[in-house]
């Protein structure tokens, strides 16, 4: 992928503005202009992007859902193993069975939609991943987060939950305006540090494959191209196979972290 | 790094690469394709999804119920069968005993009365043999006395000499068996 938007962009005039353009979206110029609301809802790259996974992730299981048998085989059973890793490893490790049962239909979707958001941009010639804008993930930490406290609030009462949320039960009187404010800070720190660890890690990731692109337009037209080529396209396979590991144990991180806050919110104190 | 941030740099400095620059649009399309792949999953995809690996389980569970139940089965009719096998087994014993037992004393039996034949068969020919010595005793008694008469004459009639006397011994020995053979 990076080879061939290297390629492309070497033709240019500064393939660095070329290359990074690939991690901020852009419009196509044949896509239609759209604007509600003074918001710009044009099908840029990343839009595009975010239709694909959605799609790619729908379909994948539509067929598995579709195609069952009792031994399963092909996508049914790729699809099967994950869903089985998403319930145990994941819901069941930290809810009790009915609160899993009852959010491991919402659990699943946020793990398996990041996860495909992480791997579109892998594919070649897609060479935009969503997740590595903050906006993407900030979007989706605040609507777990919020999620969470919603059903928190909903469940235990506003004033009974933010109490037990705040101020930990069991703590000396004496500790309890400190840890007010600590828990405070945890609790802004939650969504912030979900929508933070995906991006940077998805950016990074994509990052390193643009420097190792980089490279080879920097030894270009010089002797150093012979021992540079090889070297920055075995990396960047490498870190192709290591962008696809990364983009599973983030959305992993992201769905444990989801499944945490809203069992804390649903047994607050605990 | 410092390739980055070159990079970073250039773009920015062409107004290209700015992470945090605001993308609202990006804001309502996570939100929209969230909620969508949201709804179509909970209500189409993971309820068959869950069926289907609650069917799965399900089955397994009745399989290795019915395999325990086939097992236990099995396992009874094992014991039935060593069970009757055991007593077949002591059956068979002592019906060998029995038949060991029958035989020797059937053994006994025709040994004991093979034993009676014979004495009785032994008997019977010492009982003849006596018979008959006693016969061949009275016989050969009144035999000698003829004998004794006709020699006593013969030697009345003539003179003896030696050699007249052999030939008489001789032609009475002759006599006796021709006798005896003429009686065989």
């Amino acid at each position: 992928m990076a080879l061939f938007l290297a390629t492309e962009a070497v033709e240019k005039e500064s393939p660095f503005t070329e290359l990074t353009g690939h991690l901020t979206p852009h419009h196509y110029g044949w896509a239609p202009h759209w604007e509600i609301g003074g918001i710009d809802l044009s099908p840029t790259n990343a839009v595009v992007n975010i239709w694909l996974a959605s799609f790619l992730c729908l379909a994948i299981f539509w067929m598995a859902a579709k195609k069952r048998s009792l031994v399963p085989s092909g996508v049914q059973n790729v699809i099967e193993v994950m869903v089985d890793f998403v319930k145990v490893n994941i819901v069941y490790s930290v809810m009790n069975n009915k609160d899993g049962k009852k959010w491991f239909p919402f659990i699943a979707t946020v793990f398996f939609f990041i996860f495909f958001l992480n791997s579109v941009g892998l594919i070649p010639y897609i060479g935009f991943t969503a997740t590595a804008n903050i906006f993407v993930t900030a979007t989706l930490a605040i609507l777990v987060y919020v999620l969470a406290i919603t059903i928190g609030m909903a469940k235990n009462g506003v004033l009974k939950f933010w109490l037990k949320t705040l101020v930990p039960p069991g703590l000396p009187k004496v500790m309890v305006p400190l840890m007010f404010l600590i828990e405070i800070i945890s609790q802004l720190a939650r969504p912030l540090s979900l929508a933070v660890r995906l991006f940077a890690n998805m950016l990074a990731d994509h990052l390193m494959l643009l420097v190792f692109a980089g490279f080879i337009f920097l030894a270009a037209g010089t002797a150093v191209i012979y021992g540079i080529l090889p070297i920055s396209l075995l990396f960047m396979v490498i870190f192709t196979g290591f962008a696809l590991f990364v983009a599973f144990i983030q959305a992993v991180i992201f769905a444990f972290l989801t499944t945490i806050y809203i069992n804390d919110a649903l047994h607050p104190g605990h | 790094m410092h390739l980055v941030l070159l990079a970073t740099e250039a773009a920015e400095g062409e107004g290209g690469f700015n992470p945090f620059e605001p993308q609202w649009g990006l804001v309502v399309w996570t939100t929209v394709a969230f909620l969508v792949v949201l709804f179509l999953l909970s209500k189409k995809v993971f309820p068959k999804l869950q069926e289907g690996l609650a069917d799965r389980e399900r089955k397994i569970a009745d399989e290795i119920k019915a395999a325990e139940a086939t097992r236990n089965e099995a396992e009874k009719i094992l014991a039935d069968y060593k069970s009757r096998v055991a007593a077949a087994r002591e059956e068979t014993t002592q019906l060998v005993e029995e038949a060991r037992g029958q035989a020797e004393k059937v053994r006994q039996d025709l040994i004991s009365r093979a034993e009676g034949d014979a004495r009785l068969i032994v008997d019977k020919a010492r009982r003849q043999l006596a018979g008959e010595r006693e016969r061949i005793l009275n016989e050969l008694e009144s035999q000698l006395t003829v004998w004794s008469t006709t020699i006593a004459g013969q030697i009345v009639q003539r003179e003896l000499n030696a050699d007249s006397h052999r030939d008489l011994v001789d032609s009475f020995i002759a006599d006796i068996r021709k006798s005896e053979a003429a009686k065989s």
